[in-house]
This record gives structure tokens, sequence and C-alpha cells, in this order.
């Protein structure tokens, strides 16, 4: 039934790629179909995967990952920490071609897969729910010790869904149970989550108010599989999941109030029928006090051999999707629990395809891995490809095709919707016609058991009448005869007295004996007829009970034949509804492509634009410049000649008025001096007047020079004011031009700013536009898994990777080592002997895990998410950032000490050999040349720190991106 | 009760889709980040008016008969009298004057029947809105609205536990809202790793800080998510908050305040969640204990509520003088009331029939009561409500829809039980 609708699933997407091969689109999309018919079965897994991949994908796939990449990619993936310095060296060094597929082998044999598989699904499984009843290292041991001997899933799956905790080897896996409380509500969520990947937590109460697929019945069909079984704990405190033989589920919806029952039922699976036992012989060992009960048939167990059995499509496509996106980063269906049409795998043939052949590999984890670890997909680059780019024209008419083929499936999984509702409500009127039946049948089985009773005690009483009469008749009927033989024989024999007489007596006792044969009729009459009545009560009854029940089972067959209906209906509904939402995605992803070809022309046009606007304005900036520039000048420069003309025409004045002075002195001094003579002449030997004549002589001697000299500076100083005024005659028109020059230019540079301002600013809302679409391109490549993408690193390997990179794991290994090695030293032949080899290689992981495991909790404590929540968000909280930062711990990894990172380092005293370790080792990868003058500037920066500084260097690279995620 | 979308248009399946799964979990639900990398968060709006919670909580079981729904002079309602408040018609026990003083700034909700009377599962059903399951964990109050009203460019913790002690590690109670959510508990220490190593200057940190900003600049030309974004943010962060570490130090207020909110624990918890408020904290939440007073009720209901009242009072018009009361919600809530009738030991039970909360700031109306009890207190008499209602009513106080969903890695996740509604009676 499964098979036949995957196989439908598969032929409808053939004809969707038929449509696009028809209009030639996939030429045009990059679609680099290898049609599947052409793949042959005989391809490895990893090769078909990626043809699978190539197909679903509408855009470039990205390239291969370069060595250094895929080495710290598989590290973390399949031994949870990244690979050691040596290792990193030697693989870049190998030069095999097959190196790659050598490393993958050599990393699934190692125990230390093992290990990190068995926290994956401790992980997986427990999701860091606190220890109840098992201990998580128990649990962990026999998680370890199961990949170890490379023990099938299913066979693990099923131990931990059959569990009861009471074969001792098994002991720890009903931890999955016992430490959820064995609640049946809570394990019905989580059986569903993580073992068929559907949360129908939310149908609990009511059909998914969200989730058309999930329905309540669905809940309560895994629910019925868990509720029988509980906690017991036995007299000696030890805790087992034991299980009851009774207990039926039967629930109402608090939206509509729809009752139901539900017999156990998988997911995606049709309901099971179940052997019935008869009252008191349903168990091995009865339920007593202190007693653990075992039922004969255990719906548990039916459940873990049902769904391990291969046949149980959402098992095993559940557990092959957890798997890849383990490698992958991200499930086909994603999130991982979440599976339904309206959120269908993104690649449902590939989807299939590892479902298949999970179950083809025998559910054998390392194989299924290693062709995950094999394909193109998975060692593909983090490097975005560039795309083709489509107009809206190339497209056209197969967007039509689609959408039309989209429309036409809208109506069809709307109609097998309404089919379903249809469907239900059929069978919800042949419930409510059931339901008076089964009440009926419920009141009569009282009655019909009193009238059984009657009628039997009836028939007793009649025939314990009966046998009275019997006998009774029998005795009058030898009496008679005796007495007629005995009165013949005396007729014969007349004179035999006694013969007489015994006749007489036999005869007497004869009629005596009659009277009590009539009275045994009459007592007998009666008593048979009530018992005939009492019987014919009773026949009637049982026959209306036998044509109620036989009412009641064709309702029952009739509700059976329309839960079957129902769940074919619902799978081909799935199956068209998931084709609707793929569709969509489709003419998504061909609009957006479209869009983005739009949107790079558009930004690249506008860039363009801007540049050439910037260009013209730059020169017009220039000019303007220029020409601003040397108006100052000639400004400056008139203003120049303007002061000199002010200051020397101010002079000009000043000389004037001197020269008038001298002029009118000139004149007054001869009368001066012929008056003083007159004085002196008055007044002779008056030294003071003496004095004021030799004076005034003097001045008259001097004047003539005075005078001269200032016509002469009175010329100059014209002849200055003459050529600084024709140089402000020269220089006025110049600046006027120039202003009027600028004044001119400035509307028009003022013009060019705007055109370049806006042209900027579209420029950069283009770029941001191509940008966002660009980033859903590549989330869309992501999730096609065209590219890889960035998988946040698990707390876990977070912590061993952060020890390996720092020392700490090797130094560890050395000890222990040394520790081994003298506790149990191996011989030369021991040495030589890959099993003595393979097992020392064990008690070094299990050591060096033993020793370090606590600092993993330090890192859990604060990577990890809540216990009982999804375990594969990725959140960042400042408390991470500060035990990352200032912790005491990672503070202590980074300080040297003997042979750790930072003690290596700074031993090396050749700089760009430093810078080459510290990436090999931390990154996994050599550095870039800009990378190591980077380094080497840093520390020469700190000069005589350098021990100091290449701790910062070391915890830089350590917090950084690249160091945090997986890529 | 299936939500057919009848046009089956693309952009319904489509939307679908991204709400159901794939896509939204394809565009990586993490907070954090930055321009169009990030998704549109209901924060986003909120960002100017930053909203905030303030709860106290009486834990064990705060009596309503001696504090918000006196009924005194009735055989339930014990010794104390009843007192006029600054709204009129509205009194409360006089074990409250203070608070008294300030109820025109306050609303009481008199009409809670959670039918639950275990310290547990009340404290449950009030912390989240939703009843108990065993199938499922709900986050507390204070995570959702640490998320919802998320801070994107603060760099506080948004979900605060005032309490002794403190500085310790993060809580479990963000479920699935994730770590980033969860509680820390804050005494009077900062939070672990705050303080920079001894022998590491803060220039040389910076210095090595931004030798990391260059590493994973060149690392993100290659690949640039909202993860990466909130991976690097999230150091930046760690910086800020290392800057901000005295926010943490209640002694840095000022003498008179700590005289004003009194020497005792809770005056210096009110103090504290004072001065986180002010530092734009998301959620706040200060616990007074114990109030399960099976024994002796009176008396300790006069001890406890003598200490809870003035530092109460004195927070909220606080609040109010520094214009925070507008934008901070601030609720007064317990597991459950106590019971009317008095028992031999002078003490009331546990009661979940009939009991109330105080609430106000933020959308609260200013000086309502809603719903009543009945004359001693043993039912509630009109506008019955329960956690449900309560829980939408305060995230729509905070200007949340409270019938929108998170996305939660691709799940749909409601904010609030889906089954109930705000009492839109009780907001602005």
């Amino acid at each position: 039934m499964m098979l036949m609708y995957w196989n439908n699933v598969v032929r409808e997407r053939r004809i969707i790629r038929g449509v696009l091969w028809a209009v030639g689109l996939i030429g045009l999309l990059g679609l680099e179909i290898v049609a599947t018919e052409k793949v042959s079965a005989a391809d490895p897994l990893h090769v078909r995967i990626d043809t699978a991949i190539a197909a679903g994908h509408s855009g470039a796939l990205g390239k291969v990952a370069t060595d250094a990449e895929f080495l710290r990619r598989v590290y973390l993936d399949l031994h949870g920490t990244v690979p050691t310095t040596e290792q990193v060296r030697a693989f870049l060094a190998d030069e095999a071609e097959d190196k790659r597929l050598k490393v993958v082998d050599q990393l699934l044999a190692d125990p230390r897969f093992s290990r990190f598989m068995a926290t994956t699904f401790d992980v997986m499984i427990m999701e860091r729910q606190p220890d109840k009843h098992v201990k998580t290292p128990a649990w962990r041991t026999y998680l370890y010790e199961s990949f170890l001997s490379g023990k099938g899933l299913d066979q693990l799956s099923r131990e931990i869904l059959s569990a009861d905790g009471a074969d001792p080897k098994l002991r720890s896996a009903v931890r999955f149970y016992l430490d959820r409380e064995g609640e049946p509500n809570r394990l019905t969520r989580d059986v569903g989550r993580i073992f068929f990947g559907m949360d129908l937590q939310c149908a609990q109460c009511h059909d998914h108010p969200l989730i058309d697929d999930y329905y309540q019945e669905d809940y309560y069909g895994i629910f019925a599989f868990l509720n029988r079984s509980f906690v017991f704990t036995a007299k000696d405190k030890k805790v087992f999941f034991a299980e009851k033989a009774e207990g039926n589920v039967s629930f109402k919806s608090v939206f509509t109030q729809e009752a139901g029952q539900s017999g156990p039922c998988l997911p995606e699976a049709m309901p099971i029928e179940e052997p019935q036992f008869k009252k008191g012989e349903e168990y091995q060992v009865k339920p007593a006090k202190n007693v653990r009960p075992i039922p004969k048939y255990s719906r548990r167990k039916q459940l873990a051999a049902r769904a391990t059995s291969g046949e149980n499509l959402a098992f095993n496509r559940n557990l092959a999707n957890r798997l890849w996106a383990h490698m992958m980063g991200k499930g086909l269906v994603e999130p991982v629990d979440l599976y339904h049409s309206d959120n269908p795998a993104v690649n449902p043939e590939l989807m299939e395809l590892l479902a298949t052949e999970l179950v083809q590999l025998k559910f054998d984890l390392r194989a299924f891995l290693r062709e995950l670890a094999l394909s193109q997909t998975y060692q593909r680059s983090l490097d975005v490809p560039t795309g083709p780019s489509l107009t809206k024209d190339q497209v056209q008419q197969q967007l039509v095709a689609l959408e039309a083929d989209h429309k036409q499936r809208v109506v069809a999984s709307q109609q097998l919707s309404n089919e379903i509702e249809e469907l239900r409500k059929q069978r919800l009127q042949e419930k409510e016609k059931l339901a008076p039946l089964t009440k009926q049948l419920a009141g009569l089985s009282k009655p019909l058991e009193e009238l059984r009773k009657k009628a039997t005690a009836a028939q007793k009483v009649a025939s314990e009448s009966q046998k009275q009469l019997t006998m009774k008749r029998s005795q009058l009927v030898s009496l008679e005869a005796a007495a007629a033989s005995t009165e013949q024989a005396a007729k014969a024999l007349p004179k035999e007295a006694e013969l007489q007489k015994a006749a007489g007596t036999l005869r007497k006792r004869a009629q005596q004996l009659k009277p009590q044969v009539v009275a045994a009729e009459k007592d007998y009459q009666p008593k048979n007829v009530a018992a005939v009545s009492a019987s014919k009560m009773l026949a009637e009854k049982e026959q209306l009970a036998t044509e109620l029940n036989t009412q009641a089972n064709q309702l029952q067959d009739k509700i059976g034949q329309l839960t079957v209906q129902v769940r074919g209906t619902r799978s081909k509904y799935q199956q068209q509804n998931q084709l609707v939402t793929l569709i969509a995605e489709q003419i998504t992803d061909i609009n957006r492509l479209v869009e983005y070809g739009g949107l790079v022309a558009a930004a690249n046009q506008s860039r363009q634009g801007f540049e050439k606007i910037e260009d013209e304005f730059q020169s017009m900036t220039a000019k303007v410049t220029s020409l601003s520039s040397s108006l100052a000048d000639l400004e400056k420069a008139l203003q120049k000649a303007q002061q000199t003309n002010a200051t020397a025409t101010k002079e000009v004045a000043r000389l004037q008025r001197r020269q008038s002075a001298l002029e009118q002195l000139d004149q007054l001094l001869p009368q001066l001096a012929n008056d003083l003579e007159k004085v002196s002449t008055q007044l002779p030997k008056d030294q003071e007047v003496v004095d004021v004549q030799q004076q005034i002589k003097q001045r008259l001697a001097t004047l003539p020079t005075v005078t001269n000299q200032t016509a002469k500076s009175l010329l100059e100083t014209e002849a200055v004011v003459k050529s600084s005024g024709k140089q402000m005659g020269d220089m006025q028109p110049r600046v006027a031009k120039g202003k009027q020059e600028l004044a001119d230019l400035t509307p028009q540079a003022t013009a060019l700013k705007k055109q370049f301002e806006s042209a900027r600013s579209l420029a950069k809302e283009n770029e941001e536009k191509r940008m966002a679409v660009y980033h859903k391109l590549v989330e869309r490549s992501e999730r096609q898994f065209a590219v890889a993408s960035l998988k946040p690193m698990t707390p876990e390997q977070i912590a061993w990777s952060t020890m390996q990179v720092l020392g700490v794991v090797q130094k560890q290994r050395v000890a222990s080592q040394a520790e081994l090695d003298k506790k149990s030293p191996l011989s030369e032949a021991d040495q030589k002997d890959p099993a003595k080899l393979a097992e020392r290689a064990k008690q070094l992981e299990d050591a060096v895990y033993a020793k370090l495991k606590g600092n993993e909790a330090s890192f859990v404590k604060l990577f990890g998410a809540g216990a009982g929540q999804p375990q594969g968000d990725f959140f960042a909280t400042v408390d991470q950032a500060l035990f990352m930062a200032n912790g005491g711990l990672i503070r202590g990894w980074l300080s040297p000490s003997s042979g750790n990172l930072s003690d290596r380092l700074n031993k090396q005293t050749d700089s760009p050999a430093l810078v080459e370790d510290l990436y090999i080792s931390i990154l996994s990868r050599r550095p870039t040349q800009g990378e190591t003058e980077s380094v080497i500037q840093y520390l020469s920066d700190r000069g005589k720190e350098r021990s100091q500084a290449i701790q910062e260097i070391v915890w830089a690279l350590v917090t950084s991106v690249e160091f945090r995620f997986n890529h | 009760m299936k939500c057919k979308y009848a046009c089956g248009s693309m952009e319904h399946v489509l939307a679908r889709r991204q709400f159901l799964g794939g896509m939204a979990a394809a565009t990586g639900s993490v907070v954090g980040g930055l321009g169009w990398l990030a998704q549109p968060a209901a924060a986003r709006q909120l960002q100017k008016d930053q909203k905030r919670v303030l709860v106290v909580n009486m834990a064990g079981g705060l009596s309503q008969l001696e504090s918000w729904d006196p009924k005194p002079k009735t055989p339930t309602g014990g010794p104390f009298r009843a007192i006029s408040t600054s709204v009129p018609g509205t009194q409360l026990c006089e074990l409250l004057p203070h608070t008294a003083k300030q109820m025109h700034l306050l609303s009481l909700v008199r009409s809670i029947n959670t039918r639950e009377n275990d310290h547990g599962k009340g404290r449950h059903m009030m912390e989240t809105g939703r009843r108990p399951t065993p199938a499922a964990q709900y986050p507390k109050l204070g995570a959702v609205v640490a998320k919802a009203l998320e801070d994107q460019s603060g760099s506080l913790p948004g979900h605060i536990l005032v309490s002794n002690g403190g500085g310790g590690g993060r809580n479990n109670d963000a479920a699935y809202l994730g770590p980033k959510y969860a509680s820390i508990t804050v005494g009077g220490k900062p939070p672990q790793n705050s303080a920079r190593p001894d022998g590491l200057s803060k220039t040389i940190d910076l210095q090595r800080n931004d030798f990391r900003r260059r590493v994973n600049d060149q690392f993100q030309l290659r690949r640039r998510t909202a993860k990466t974004d909130a991976y690097t943010e999230n150091y930046e962060q760690a910086l800020a908050l290392m800057e901000k570490r005295e926010v943490f130090d209640v002694s840095k207020e000022s003498a008179k305040d700590h005289d004003r909110y009194g020497k005792h624990d809770f005056g210096k918890h009110c103090l504290m969640a004072r001065r986180l408020l002010e530092n734009e904290v998301t959620f706040v939440q200060v616990t007074h204990s114990n109030y399960d007073t099976h024994n002796e009720n009176f008396n300790f209901h006069l001890e406890q509520l003598g200490e809870f009242d003035s530092p109460f009072a004195t927070l909220v018009a606080d609040l109010e003088d520094r214009g925070l009361l507008d934008s901070t919600l601030v609720v007064v809530l317990s597991e459950f009331g106590r019971t009317p009738k008095i028992n031999p030991r002078y003490g009331r039970d546990h009661w979940g029939t009939a009991w109330s909360v105080c609430l106000g700031g933020a959308g609260i109306q200013r000086g309502a009561v809603i719903g009543k009890t009945n004359d001693q207190g043993t039912a509630v008499a009109d506008r019955e409500v329960d956690h449900g209602h309560l829980f939408h009513t305060y995230l729509q106080a905070v200007g949340l829809d409270s019938t929108d969903t998170f996305d939660i890695g691709g799940r749909p996740v409601p904010l609030a039980d889906p089954a109930y509604k705000p009492i839109e009676e009780l907001l602005v």
C-alpha cells in the first residue's frame, strides 16, 4: 500500500519533470537532470544521492570543498571533534586520489566514532532529560557498545521501544521510557517525534488546528501502544516498565465533541488486528501484589516490532532524515519532527531513496553514513556558485504550465480533502448508529444472564420432576407386569396359597402406586410448562442479542472499512498536497531567479549610472574647485591692491598736507628769523633767545631738503596710487567674470550633486534589494543541498574541538598512553597484531574520554538547549561569550604549559612557521598570505609580550565564527 | 477544526509552508543579527518604546482577605479593618496603608478562580498561563516577554530574578523559547565571568577583540547568516555587559534611597528592581516569602505585609515619578489565595477558588477593579477569570498581540494558551 503510494509520488514528479522537459526549461534553469530512469540501481547510493540532488535544484551546484575543509567537516561529523595538527598535515600531504574515501573508512573504524554516535543518539533520544531511573553513563555505555558491535539501528530501536528493564543486558535501553516517568502522553509525543518524525502533541485534545495531516486519532493510535504500560517498582525497589493486558483508548475532541476509540495504529499504517484471549487467560504472569505482570500479547512489543520491521515508512524516513540532518546540517524534512504534506521533504525522491536504502543496508549506521559522506553533496564547498539568470520571457510558458498544474492540483487536493471529511462524516454516522446498539447490547447482558439462570433453574426443576415421574411410571409398569405374570401363575397353580397371596399383594401395590403416578404427572406438567416458557423467553432474548450483535459487527466492519478508506484517502491527499507545496515552491524559485536576474541588471545599471554620474560629478567638482580657487587668488590679489591703493592714497593726502605745511613754514621762517634777530638785539645775551634763534636757523637750513624729500615721497606715493589703481582696474572685471562663471556653473553643479546623490542612493537601494534576494537564493540553495551549509557545532563538538586545538586532548592521550603501557605493556608480537592494537586503541579512547568528559559538561551547561527541548536550534547567549572570554577553564588552557598549543607556539621563533602551525591547529587549514602578515603584525605590535600576544591570537581564532561553525 | 484554505492560492500555500516549517527553518529563526539578515520580530515596532514587566511574587499564597479584597466584620473577614485608598470607593485591608495611597496607579482583579490548590501547579499556572501537562513544558512569563520584547541593541539579559545570592548561571524556565530567554538569578553580584581576569588589561582585551573581528569579517565574506551575526554580536554584548557590571550592584544607589526602601532584603530587592528596570531590563521578578500561613495567618500577614507595603508603594511611586510606569507592567501575584474559612489554628489554607491579583502600569487601566467575590468571599460573584485570561492580559498590556505565534525553529507556537482571551475591560 505504502510502496504503491510512494511510487505514485515518484511518477507524479516525473510528470512534472516531463512538463519541464517539454518546454525546455531544464537547460535554462541549469537543472542538470540525469533522468532518474537512467540511474542504475547498481550505482552506489552516494551517486544516486547526487543525481537526485541535481535533479531537485533550480540553479547551479556548489563546487567541491577543499581537502582541508572536507577533513575538518568529516572529523566533526564522524568523531565530534576537529582533526589534530598532524592529521591535517598528513591529509594535505597525501597525494592519493582516494584519500577522502580512505579517511572516511578510517574514521568509521575508530572507537571514537562509536563514542561520538553514542553522544549523538543520547542527545537525539533523551534530549538532555535529567536522569531518573537509569544513569546517563550506563545508558551511554549501552549505546557505545551497541555501535562498537555494529548493531543495526532497527535492532537498537527495537530494544529501546520494547524495553521493560528486566533483561540485565538491555537494562539501560529502558531509559527512554522510564526517565520520562512512563507517562503515556509524554511518551506518545516523544515516540511520535523521535521515532516517526511527527510532533502530534497538538492533536492530543483535538485534530491539529494548524496541520491538516495530524488527526487526533493518529495521536491515540500511538497512545494505544503505550497506555497499558506503567512504571512498576518491585519489592527490592528496582524499577521496571511493566504492561497490562487491558486498557482501551477512547477520546473526545474538545472542539467538536466527536468521540472516538482507538486501537494501536502506527503513523502511515493501517489499524492492526489483535489476538483475543478468554477472560483470565490474557497473562503469562498475572498481576498481583508485588508481581510484575507480563501479558501474553504486549502492545509495546508490537510497537517495537512493527516500527522496525522495515515496512513502516514513517519510521524509515524519520531515521534516514535524522542521519541526513546529522551529516548535512539540515533534514530533507525540516524541522525533523514536523513531517506533513504542507511541510514535505524538500526532495521527496531522495527522501524515499534514503528511506528505502537504509532498509536495504539493514539499518547499518556505518554503511549509511559512509554513503552520505562519499557523496558530492556532502563534499560541497561553502562558496556560493553564480547561477544562470533568467528573463521573464524565457520562463513565461513554463510558468504558465506550472501554474496551471498547480491550480489543478489545488482543486484535486481540495477534492480529496472533502472526500476525507465526507468519509469521516459517514464514519461518524455509523458510529452514531453503533452507539445505541452498543448501549442496548450492554443493557441486554444482565437480563440475559438472569433469564439464562431462570431457564436453567426451571429446567432443573422440571427434569427433576420428570425423573420422579419416569421412575414412578416404570415402577408401576414393573409392578403391573409382575402382578399380571404372578396372577397368571396363580391361575395355573391355584393350590399355591403363597402364590395367590403374592399376586394379591402385587396387584394391591400396583393399585397403590397409580395415584402416585398421577400425582407425579400433576407435578411435572406445570413444571415442564414453566421450563419450556423460560427457555422460550431466553431463546427470544438470545435471538435479539445475536441480531444486535450481527448488526453491531456489521457496523464495526463498516467503520473499519471507512477507517481504511480514510487512511487511504489521506495518503492520496498528502501526496497531492505535498505536490501543491512543492510546485508552489518551484514556481517561487523560478520567479525568484527571474527577479534576481532583473535585480542584478538593475543593480548593475544603477551602479554604472552612479559611476558615470560620479565621473561627471567629480570633473564638475574639480572644475568648480579650480574656478573657485583661482577666483579666490584673484580676489586676494585685488584685495591686496585695494589695500595698497587705500594706504597710498592716505599717504598722498598726508604728504600733501605736509607739503602745504612746509610751504607755509617756508614763508614763515624767514620772517621769524628776522623777528628773532630783532629780539636778540633787544635782549642780548639772553641764552634762551639765543637757543631759539639757533634752532630756527637750523630748521631754516634743513627746510629745503625736507621739502624736497616730501615732494619726492609724494611723487612716489602718487605713482603707487596710480599703479595699484590700475591693477584694481585690471582685476575688478576679472573677478566679476570669475564670479559670473561660478554663478553660471552653480545650478549645473547643484543639479549634478543632486543627481549624484540620488544615483548613489539608488545604487545602494538596488544593491540591498539584490542582496536580500541573493540571500534567499543562498538559503534555497542550502535548503536543496546545492551548497554546503554552516552547521553550528553541538556543545560536545565545541568542548572536544576546543580541547583538541588547545592541546588538552593530546596531553591527556600522552599521559593515558604512558599509563596503559606501564600497566599492561604490549609485546612486540602484540604490536603486530591488529586485534591487539585495536583493543589498545579502544582502551586509550576510553581512558581519555573518562578523564576529560567532565569538561564536556561545562560546555553543555552553557551551549546546550533546555532539557526535553529539541536540541538542534542554534542560540547565542551572553554567558557563553563571557565564559569563552573570561572563564577560568579557557584561560587555563590558553596559558602555556608543557605540551599545549601556546607552549608549542612560544617555542617557535620563525614567525611564518608559527602562523602556519596556528592556523592548521585551530582552523585545520593553512593561512593565507594576508592572514600570515596580519598575525605577524599583531605580534610585532605587542613587542616583547610575545607569549601574551600568542595567547590573544589563539583566543581570537578559537572564538571566531570559522571555529564555532562546522562548514 | 481544520483550517482549510478554500481558495488554495499560491500565497496561502507558501505562507503555510513558511509558517509550518521548512522555509521558516531555512531562514534561520535566531534572534539577533543585523539589518536584512534578521527576522522581522514583533519587537521591532516596540523598539522605540521599550516595554518592561515587573512581577512581585507573593510566594506561598497571599491572603486576598488581608490584602486586596477585605471582608471586614464578616465571619470570614478576620480581625483587620478595611481602609480607603486613593481611589474613591476602593478599599484595601489596613495592612497596606502605603499601597492604598498608590491605588490610583494600580488596578485589582478580584474574581480569580484557578481551581487549583497545589503550590507547584498553581505557580506553574500563574507563571506560564497554562495548566501543567506531563507531555509539554511551557516558558514562563519572563521568558515570553524577554523574547517578544527583546531589545536587539540591549546588552543586559532580558529575564532577571532578584534574589539573595545570585550571580549564578541561568535557570531552566524558557522551555522551547531556548536558553537565551531563560532567567538569571541576580543578588548583589554581577553575572558569572563578567569581570575581566587579572593580567588582561582592557586595552589588550579590546585589541584581541579587534583581531577576532578582523578574522570574522574575512570569513563572513564567504558566508554570512543570521546565525553568524548572532554569534559575533554576542561577543559585543558581552563586552558591553562588562562595561555595565555596576548595574547589578545595588550599593551604588544613594543612601537616601536605601533608607526609603528599607534595609531588609525585600526593600533592597525592590531597589534593585528599580535599578534594573531603569537600565531597560525587560523582565524583573522580585519574590517575597512566605505567605503559606496555615497557622497564625493574621500575625504572619501583619508581619509580612508590614515589610511588603512600604517598599512596594515606594517602588510604584518612583516608577511613576520617573515616567517609567507608562511603559512598565507591574503585577503582584501569588500561586493562589487563602481560604475564607479560618481554621482552628487561626490559619487560612490553600484557596484557588476566589482570590485577587493587583496590577498596573503600561497598558493597564489605572484605578480599576475587575470582578468581585460574594459577601464572605467564598465564591466569585462576577466576571470570573483565571490564569489564562491574566496571562493574555499581561501580554496585551505591554503591547503584544497575545494571540500571536512564535516561530521556533520552524515550529509555530502560540504566545499564550489559544483557548483564552485577555480581560479587555482592564486594558487602556
